[in-house]
């Protein structure tokens, strides 16, 4: 964390607004990814993201700035993402009828933006077959490289639990890729 | 055929020994089944490494900014029901409590008596005041200029005002905007 941040994060916790604004504008795309991979919906990410942050808002006075910011953050989002999933049971959601989400991409070549969002749509597809917990541990060790013990601090389980549930969303996503794969890959294959 | 210990030593993120990585390439060339899923993570490793991380649409922050307010505004209005119906619920007990206590401390009579008593000594009371009153509230106007009417009403009026002006903008903007304005 640099020497500004750090600045901007004291100022938040002795209620500056416009210092909160700023960590909001610093991390809203790391929150809003993990919403994204963990609710498979561009608005409920957006919503979800949202909510993480009013929730940081209102606990900042009580983080302990010995903890890294973004450990800390995200593990606010994957609790708040895990809850919404357990209230709505999404995983039993038919996955045909995810909708055709594109992920914006600046790249101005059009086939590989259909690659691309269909790519994204299998890996969507995947990720939303896993269980909350195992896909929160799998999203923050690939798209944070977070360690065994930072998944198990954000997530409040034991590092040999992290360990498990890597396990098991690996070998869930291997098999599930295999069968999946002649539908959502084949393009890409024989291109 | 036995896929353990290699299939958790194809998902597991741990370094293998010599010994142990030596038995898993003999058992990959013996096991199709085995051969595949790695394969399958092998490739699917690889495309999630590539998926970037994905951004919210422009005007993120604005928006935060924007549920911010109403948010508050929202806990404020939530903060009040509360602490009306936590007054509510302490009125009620109290009431309760004081009826109990009173009827098992006296008789019903007794009771009807003591509030006929207070009925009478609150009518004696307000009958003595007017007594004192009517006769200062007709003497205080003609002691009071108008002129000092005018300006005690004016400062009463303005006061009011302000009052009125200052509930309007802590309930529009919020308290804790306005604290970092003053």
């Amino acid at each position: 964390m640099s020497i500004i941040e750090a600045q901007r994060l004291h100022q938040a916790q002795m209620g500056s607004e416009d210092a909160f604004a700023s960590l909001v504008e610093t991390y809203q795309t790391p929150v809003y990814n993990l919403c994204y991979r963990m609710l498979g919906d561009a608005q409920e990410a957006e919503d979800a993201a949202q909510e993480t942050f009013w929730r940081a808002y209102q606990a900042i006075k009580r983080y302990d700035p010995q903890r890294p910011f973004i450990t800390w953050l995200l593990s606010i989002a994957a609790h708040y993402c895990i809850d919404q999933q357990r209230r709505a049971r999404l995983p039993t959601i038919d996955l045909e009828l995810l909708p055709e989400e594109g992920v914006p991409d600046p790249t101005p070549n059009p086939e590989k933006m259909v690659a691309i969002s269909e790519e994204e749509r299998g890996l969507r597809k995947l990720l939303v077959e896993l269980n909350p917990q195992d896909r929160a541990a799998l999203i923050m060790r690939y798209w944070y490289d977070f360690s065994d013990q930072e998944i198990a601090q954000s997530l409040s389980l034991t590092v040999s639990a992290v360990k498990s549930r890597l396990h098991r969303a690996r070998q869930l996503l291997a098999v599930r890729w295999q069968a999946v794969q002649p539908n959502y890959f084949l393009k890409e294959e024989t291109a | 055929m036995s896929h353990q210990p290699y299939e958790k030593w194809l998902f597991d993120e741990a370094d293998l020994s010599r010994e142990q990585s030596q038995a898993l390439q003999a058992h990959l060339q013996e096991c199709q089944q085995c051969q595949e899923l790695q394969e399958a993570w092998k490739n699917l490793d690889v495309k999630i490494q590539a998926t970037p991380m994905v951004s919210p649409q422009p005007g993120f922050s604005q928006r935060w900014r924007a549920s911010l307010t109403e948010r508050r505004a929202r806990q404020q209005v939530l903060q009040v029901k509360r602490l009306f119906i936590g007054f509510l619920v302490a009125a009620l007990i109290t009431l309760l409590l004081l009826t109990a206590v009173l009827f098992l401390t006296a008789s019903p009579l007794n009771l009807l008596v003591a509030v006929f008593e207070g009925v009478t000594h609150l009518i004696i009371w307000v009958s003595q005041i007017q007594h004192v009153i009517v006769p200062w509230l007709k003497t205080v106007p003609l002691i009071i200029p108008i002129a000092g009417w005018v300006i005690f009403s004016s400062i009463f009026g303005l006061l009011s005002l302000f009052w009125i002006y200052s509930i309007w903008r802590i309930h529009s903007q919020g308290v804790h905007k306005n604290e970092n304005s003053l």
